[in-house]
Order: structure tokens, then sequence, then C-alpha cells
């Protein structure tokens, strides 16, 4: 296509045209050059910043990361340090202990405060850990024995006892159990079973610790009052007939006899009470079992 | 005898130096290339004042993104697109630049050979400039830049059909113009008016 001559006119003459810019254009140029960044420089300024940035959170993770490992190494620290001094705690032997049995007393004190008082040697049995009459007085019986005895070893195994049992709530049956091992373990006199009578008695002769376990249903427990605790003489005679009926209960167990046999109970004439004659059956079961193994 | 050399012998020293950001490179090419790329500015935006604004935005451009040139064509082809692109950007911000006018018919065309003697490039600057945007735009790209109408309607978002019936109708002002000043008259119409700032 043919270029139109006004076309090649303007363009010959305006291709090369100069048109020389006022003299303070230079000026606005610098003036704006220095006032504005350049693209490098803001480069540079945002490399800087993120850089900042980037070390900033790098710093706050690492800061949140230690402050969580020192929580948890603290915490991690104190259980164990709990730990040892619970299992510590019965092998305080060498270190002299008074031999203070407080059963049931004041408020309820805390874990902590249970370990203090576990460091200092006073066993705290707290209500909320108060046990069924019958430990009870297992209880009060050995905590009187073991402050009777003269020698000092025999008392701290008292305390052993009387400690683990407070720190390890256990149900009654195994508690009763322990004690018994121990009784049976170091028994001088075979166990004398007198019917319907509670009550637990050590001797200590010869620097051996001798425990008695001798369990009685509550009927012939008038007859020996000195052997009984207060609080079980105290008690109604029902809720002692129901406390000795356990207690036979637990002695059944220990025997061997798991699970009683409901064989038919010969009535007495007598007015006993109910556990008593349940009690009565119990024998006569362990009885027919034992001559059926023979 | 004292031979003055040139501080930037190569157009790829300055450019490398234009990239280190120097200013005596910038120095360089603002006294070198302003008198032209105003003659642009001039030519696209029609007055002195936006133009010399146009220019010095042109160069801001240039210094700021001298790493989009890549050395294909020439630098002063580089800058001379940069300043045309400033000055269309300035044109489509501030100017409402597709107005039509009436088309008179040609009677009489100029003198091309008188006009070429005697008038000046600066005589020529200011009869584009005294043309509507929309016309002044469209020769300045077709006529001198050499665009063809399918690029300016992409350049200025308007159609290949405007863009033709713009540029005869810019032809025909420009026409009217030369011939005016070849017979020594002010033409007396509308256009004169209307293209006067």
């Amino acid at each position: 296509m043919e270029k139109q001559p006004i076309d090649d006119l303007f363009a010959r003459k305006l291709r090369e045209a100069e048109l020389p810019p006022s003299p303070d254009a230079l000026s606005r140029l610098q003036s704006r050059l220095n006032s504005v960044p350049l693209p490098t420089q803001r480069r540079r300024v945002a490399v800087w910043w993120y850089g900042v940035a980037a070390a900033s959170l790098i710093l706050v993770a690492l800061f949140s990361y230690q402050n969580n490992r020192s929580i948890k190494s603290a915490e991690s620290t104190s259980l164990t340090a709990q730990t040892k001094k619970l299992t510590a705690a019965p092998n305080h032997t060498e270190v002299p202990v008074p031999l203070i049995a407080k059963v049931g007393e004041g408020a309820k004190p805390g874990r902590k405060q249970q370990i203090l008082e576990e460091e200092r040697g006073t066993v705290v049995i707290t209500n909320k850990q108060r046990v069924p009459m019958p430990e009870v007085a297992e209880k009060a019986v050995i905590a009187k024995n073991a402050t009777q005895s003269a020698t000092p070893r025999t008392a701290t195994r008292v305390d052993e006892q009387v400690a683990i049992s407070s720190i390890t709530p256990e149900p009654t049956a195994i508690k009763v159990e322990a004690l018994a091992t121990v009784a049976t373990s170091k028994l001088a006199h075979p166990v004398q079973e007198v019917p319907q009578t509670v009550s637990v008695s050590t001797h200590l002769a010869d620097q051996q610790r001798v425990v008695v376990l001798t369990i009685d249903e509550p009927e012939s427990a008038e007859s020996a009052p000195d052997m009984q605790p207060t609080k079980v003489a105290s008690m109604s005679p029902a809720q002692t007939g129901s406390l000795a009926g356990l207690f036979a209960k637990v002695k059944q167990l220990k025997n061997g006899d798991a699970l009683a046999r409901a064989t038919p109970v010969k009535r007495h004439s007598d007015a006993r009470s109910r556990f008593g004659r349940v009690f009565e059956g119990m024998k006569e079961s362990l009885k027919n079992d034992n001559t059926a193994d023979q | 005898m004292a031979i003055t050399l040139p501080y930037y012998l190569t157009e790829s020293r300055l450019v490398a130096a234009l990239q280190q950001q120097e200013a005596r490179a910038q120095r360089v090419v603002y006294e070198r290339f302003g008198g032209k790329m105003m003659a642009v500015c001039m030519r696209y935006v029609g007055n002195r004042d936006d133009a010399e604004e146009v220019l010095i935005d042109g160069f801001m451009r240039v210094f700021n993104r001298i790493d989009q040139f890549r050395g294909d064509g020439s630098f002063e082809g580089w800058v001379r697109r940069v300043m045309v692109t400033e000055s269309l950007m300035y044109l489509r911000k501030n100017k409402a630049w597709r107005q039509e006018l009436p088309l008179d018919t040609i009677t009489v065309e100029p003198d091309y050979e008188w006009a070429d003697a005697n008038l000046q490039s600066e005589d020529l600057i200011r009869l584009v400039a005294q043309l509507p945007d929309g016309y002044r735009t469209v020769f300045n790209l077709y006529a001198i830049e050499g665009y063809n109408h399918a690029e300016i309607a992409e350049l200025t978002g308007i159609s290949e059909g405007t863009s033709k019936s713009q540029l005869s109708r810019a032809r025909a002002l420009l026409q009217q113009k030369v011939r005016s000043m070849e017979t020594g008259h002010k033409p007396a119409n509308q256009y004169g008016k209307a293209a006067n700032r």
C-alpha cells in the first residue's frame, strides 16, 4: 500500500525531530529518582524485611518449643520425685521414725500433705481411707503393740505395715489377707478359732514378733471385752453381726473356699443372729469339703 | 588537541550502567534522548507542560524497568516505545479521545514540496498537536511510528474501523492546515477551534 504524501511529509520531518525539554525537567527527574526507591533497592529492602520476619518466627518457635520442653521436663521430674518418694517411703527404716498412727483425724489432707507426712514419718489415715471396723481394730491393736514393743526394729516393721495400708488404698480383703500373711509367716501359735468373736493380738517373745490372729464371732465378744476394740464393742448387735459375717467370709476366702456353698443349714434352737447362722453354715460346708477331699 | 570521548562508548555499557542504577548513566540517557523523547510526548499529548510530565514519567519507567530491555532492538527504539506507551496511558487517563468530528471534503491538495522545504519540524509538531486527541493518536501511531490498524486497535482499545476513519479524518485536517499555512491564511472552520489548545 502506497504511503500518503501527507504521512510521508510528517514521518520524515517528525521521526527524528527534537524538542528540548525545559531546564528544570532534569532536576525534577533527579528529585523523583532520589525520592522514589528504585526496584533493586525495594527488592533489597523487601529481602531484608523477609529475613527479619523469618528470623523472628524461628526465634518465637524455638522459644515456645523450649518452654514446652522445660514444662514437660519439670512435670516429669516432679512425677519421678513423687514416685521415688512413694517407693522410698517403706524403706525409711534407717531414719528414726516416731511411731504415731493417726487414725481418721481431722480434715482430709491432700496428696502432697500425705507425702510430706510420710517423709516426716507420721502416718495419716484420713477419713476417706477409713477402713471397715475389723481392719481398724487390727490397726489399733497393731499400733498399740508396736508402741509397747521394746525393739525399734519391730516397731518400724509395724509402722511400715500401717504406712503401706494408708498409702495404697486397697480393698479390705486384700489388706486383711496381707496382714494375715505376715501373721502366719511368723506364727508361733496356731490360729485359735473361737466362734463369733473377732480380735487380733500380737505377742512378742525373744525379739521375735509373733502375731496371733484370733477370729471370733460377735456373740462371744461379750465374754472377752478386753480383746475387742472399743469401736466394735460399741456397735449395735446387727452391725457387729454383719461385720463378723463379713470377716468370717474373708477368713473363709483365705482358707481357700472361694465360693461358699449353699448347703442346708441346721436350724438352731437358740436365738442366734442371721450372720452367725450363715457362718455356721459356711463352716459346715467347709467341713463337708474337707471330708469330700479326704 | 584534546579528544573528548563519550563516557559510555557502547550501548551495552550504557545499559549495564543503567542496570547498576548509576546516576551518571541516567543523566547521559536523559541528555542523549531527552529532546527526541520530548518531541514524541509533545506529538501525543499535545501541550508542553503535560508532555514534560509524561517525559519524566517515561524516563522513570525506563530506569526502573531497564531489566526488561533484552537488547533485541536498539535502545533508542525501546525508549521510544516506552515513551509512546506512557503517552497513551496519560491520554487514556486524562482525555476522552474517541470523539469524531464531521469530515469536510478536501477540495485542493496542499503543495507538499513547498511544505517540505518551508515547514520546520516544530511547525509540524504544532500542527499535529492541534488535532483532536483521537485523530492525533492514530495519526502518530500509523504515519510516524509505523503501526498498522490492528496494532493501533490493540494499543488504544478501539476497533480497526474506528482507527481507519480517525486516520483519514486526521489526514484531511492536516492537509487543510498545511494548505492554509501554504496560502498564508488561517482556516476558519470548526476543526481549527477544536484542535486549538
